[in-house]
């Protein structure tokens, strides 16, 4: 992941000192061991761990073989074969105790095969080590075999691009807000410790929500409980922190994001910055036009700031990215055309050392995007799609009120794809501030009648988690004009206003940080009290000599200095998942010119509507 | 919970003996999930029959399913009946098109037409 090529980079704050970090305390658990090594990876996390240090790395701290620990059951258990010349066995794994079953058999079995060889064995713990991980292990009589081998790495927070972390964990809305199990927020609050002691103690913490609260209750703690001398002796980087509930606003998540990222997110998923185009998806190439010969030598694209060309593309509206495609093509174009004028061998030579590269990496890259729009183009250009939008809007608008919205009654009988339907009927819900039970029961009815009883406890799921609710106070539109929800003239192009990564609706969640990161938010106190959740704010003192001698006043006249020092540096943290419309519109915020902050993003996962309803499904892990 | 249970099993008279009892217990307090149930049973009844009577299988399918099947496979007295059983009104959007798709869907014409 190259930071250089992003325009959002940042001296200030970057995030690649956590990657860093997280790498030199990865490969260090290597070092001191000589001698070929045998890594057997928890399958989950070979692409988080991929996204810190590859396998070439790995390779060459001696990392001979890898294999997957979930594989190596019953007969296929680790054989004399796959440990010649091993001299260290790394188990990687989550803390569940099923793997410590898997390991001990393996450690036996290996231990009773090669009598008279010593391998030493090992186990790093993701995110971190258990008692009942370390119990089950001598209950299984294997604990003595890994003598002091027992390490964790706090790989809470992945850095996923330059100003995005994400714990990947989609369960945990599920965990807060089904079943009001707060265990998890130890590890939020345990990853925000981690980024305070690389990039100092945050001063301002803001927040709304209670599991908002319980995280930030949970860092003052722990900075009580630690010994004075083991503070984080760093200036300040970061000067905010917001936290939220994502039940504060449920609204967004529900929306069709029309940005690019987010769209390519919501029709084919994005896992770890990888997307998996499906091979039918991909055109065969057509040969008389040159733009559309793509072959796709993989189907496996890498999404990040490091691709320059979609570091452009992704947060743009998906109207809007072709001038930038056809801009590229015409660069491209351009540098062929040198190439073709070139006339001595050394001036060939300089074309190939300094620009081939380069020219090889954008036409690659721009070849991904132009078959991925096409793909995508071809989807939003569908009667559906546009009637989809037409019905978000309706609702958006309060049109439907306390009755069935007859376009989601229609996707029901003509079997329209339930999560569709689904979110659809959550908008509803969250605009009309819930509903009378007689609607409720209409929706729910309807759902079971045209996709059955197996969609009975999702709703009941849906329900309990407050996706779906019995009428409470109406204030939806009061919000949404104090807030300026919904804007009538967006520029898709040259947007004037975060509402462009929705054309014309802006992400409650994101207006609520715009409004909050302004030096006079204290104005909009009574109108962040009409949005769900508690709002609060605490204050961090920092450590003697810690305090930035930079002016704290000077956010009032920074729109002359332009981008000045005195930018502040916002970091928002999404408790239960953020989307990507979400995050573009937090980077257009730090964009503008006379932007009070930038921002930084974190997030328990990344969803999208579709996703974010599956994770309440029963069996989702 | 018991619906979750119910709807693991494989066999049809299982299942609704399941959501018969998952009935009992919600039927002091909780009428709209009764309703459900009701709906649920009466459903696979039907279904275990139309199996008996021609052989084809409609178990698990939910209740459009069942009848965007029948009418697909022409048997468009039976699509009636279940129409008329589970009170949805003729008029309706939602019949409309569950009709007029699974019309065309069994290439039926001259119903369709008709229709």
């Amino acid at each position: 992941m190259a930071a250089t090529s992003s325009h959002l980079s940042s001296d200030r704050v970057n995030l690649l000192d956590l990657k860093e970090w997280l790498r030199r305390e990865f490969l260090s658990f290597f070092e001191d061991c000589p001698g070929k090594k045998l890594v057997v990876w928890d399958k989950h996390l070979t692409q988080p761990l991929g996204l810190i240090a590859d396998y070439r790395v790995l390779k060459e701290r001696g990392v001979d073989k890898m294999m997957d620990l979930r594989e190596l059951r019953d007969n296929r258990l680790l054989k004399k074969k796959d440990l010649s010349d091993i001299s260290h066995i790394f188990f990687i794994v989550k803390p569940k105790l099923e793997l410590m079953s898997l390991i001990a058999t393996n450690v036996l079995s290996v231990e009773s095969d090669l009598k008279n060889e010593i391998k030493e064995f090992h186990i790093l713990f993701v995110p971190r080590m258990t008692h009942l991980c370390e119990k089950k292990l001598k209950e299984l009589g294997v604990y003595g075999s890994f003598k002091n081998n027992l390490k964790e790495i706090f790989l809470d927070l992945i850095p996923l691009d330059n100003d995005l972390l994400s714990m990947e964990n989609p369960q945990l809305f599920k965990d807060l807000f089904l079943h009001n199990d707060p265990t998890y927020l130890y590890n939020v609050a345990k990853s925000l410790m981690t980024m305070q002691s690389l990039y100092g103690i945050i001063p301002n913490i803001y927040g709304k929500g209670k599991y908002s609260q319980m995280v930030v209750d949970q860092i003052l703690r722990m900075r009580r409980e630690m010994p004075q001398n083991q503070e984080p002796q760093t200036t300040p980087k970061i000067d905010n922190l917001i936290l939220i509930d994502r039940n504060v606003d449920l609204i967004t998540p529900m929306m069709t994001q029309l940005t690019y990222e987010g769209l390519i997110d919501e029709n084919f998923g994005i896992k770890y910055t990888q997307l998996e185009i499906p091979q039918e998806k991909i055109k065969k190439p057509n040969q008389d036009d040159k733009l559309n010969v793509v072959e796709m030598k993989k189907s496996i694209v890498i999404l990040n700031s490091g691709d320059s060309l979609f570091g452009e593309i992704r947060d743009r509206n998906f109207n809007a990215i072709n001038p930038v495609l056809s801009r590229t093509a015409k660069e491209l174009q351009q540098t062929n055309e040198e190439k073709n004028r070139l006339q001595s061998v050394s001036q060939l030579r300089m074309f190939v050392e300094k620009t081939l590269k380069t020219y090889q990496v954008k036409k690659n890259s721009l070849e991904n995007h132009m078959t991925i729009a096409e793909i995508i183009k071809e989807l939003t250009m569908s009667d559906e799609f546009f009637e989809k939008l037409q019905c978000q809007n309706d609702l958006l608008a309060g049109l439907s009120g306390d009755k069935a919205n007859s376009y989601i009654i229609n996707c029901m009988s003509r079997g329209e794809d339930i999560y569709t339907v689904l979110r659809l009927i959550c908008l509803h819900c969250a605009v009309n501030n819930g509903f009378k039970t007689s609607l409720l029961e209409t929706y729910k009815r309807e759902i079971i009648r045209a996709y059955g009883m197996k969609y009975f406890e999702l709703l009941n799921n849906m329900e309990k988690s407050n996706l779906l609710y019995n009428q409470g106070v109406k204030n939806f539109d009061t919000i949404s004009k104090k807030m300026n929800l919904q804007v009538d003239k967006v520029n898709e192009e040259n947007p004037n206003d975060i509402s462009y990564v929705f054309s014309g609706y802006a992400p409650l969640s994101i207006r609520f940080c715009q409004y909050l990161t302004r030096p006079n938010w204290k104005m909009y106190g009574d109108l962040f009290g009409l949005i769900p959740g508690e709002f609060f704010e605490e204050v961090q003192y920092l450590p003697n000599g810690m305090r930035k001698r930079r002016n704290s006043n000077a956010s009032l006249n920074s729109s002359q200095s332009g981008q000045s020092l005195d930018q502040k540096m916002t970091l928002v943290f999404f408790v239960g998942g953020c989307t990507y419309a979400e995050i573009s519109a937090l980077r257009y915020l730090s964009s503008i010119n006379e932007s009070p902050t930038e921002f930084l993003i974190a997030t328990t996962c990344l969803i999208n509507g579709k996703s974010f309803i599956q994770s309440l499904e029963d069996g989702f892990s | 919970s018991i619906v979750k249970v119910a709807l693991k099993q494989q066999r049809d008279d299982q299942k609704m003996q399941m959501f018969d009892e998952a009935r009992r217990l919600y039927a002091s307090k909780e009428v709209f999930n009764t309703n459900i149930l009701n709906d649920e049973i009466k459903l696979i009844k039907i279904q275990m029959n139309l199996e008996k009577n021609y052989g084809k299988k409609f178990n698990g399918k939910s209740l459009f399913e069942t009848i965007g099947e029948l009418i697909r496979l022409k048997f468009l007295d039976e699509a009636e009946k279940m129409r008329k059983e589970f009170k949805i009104s003729d008029s309706s959007e939602a019949w409309w098109h569950l009709k007029a798709k699974n019309l065309a869907k069994g290439s039926c014409w001259d119903e369709l037409e008709k229709f």
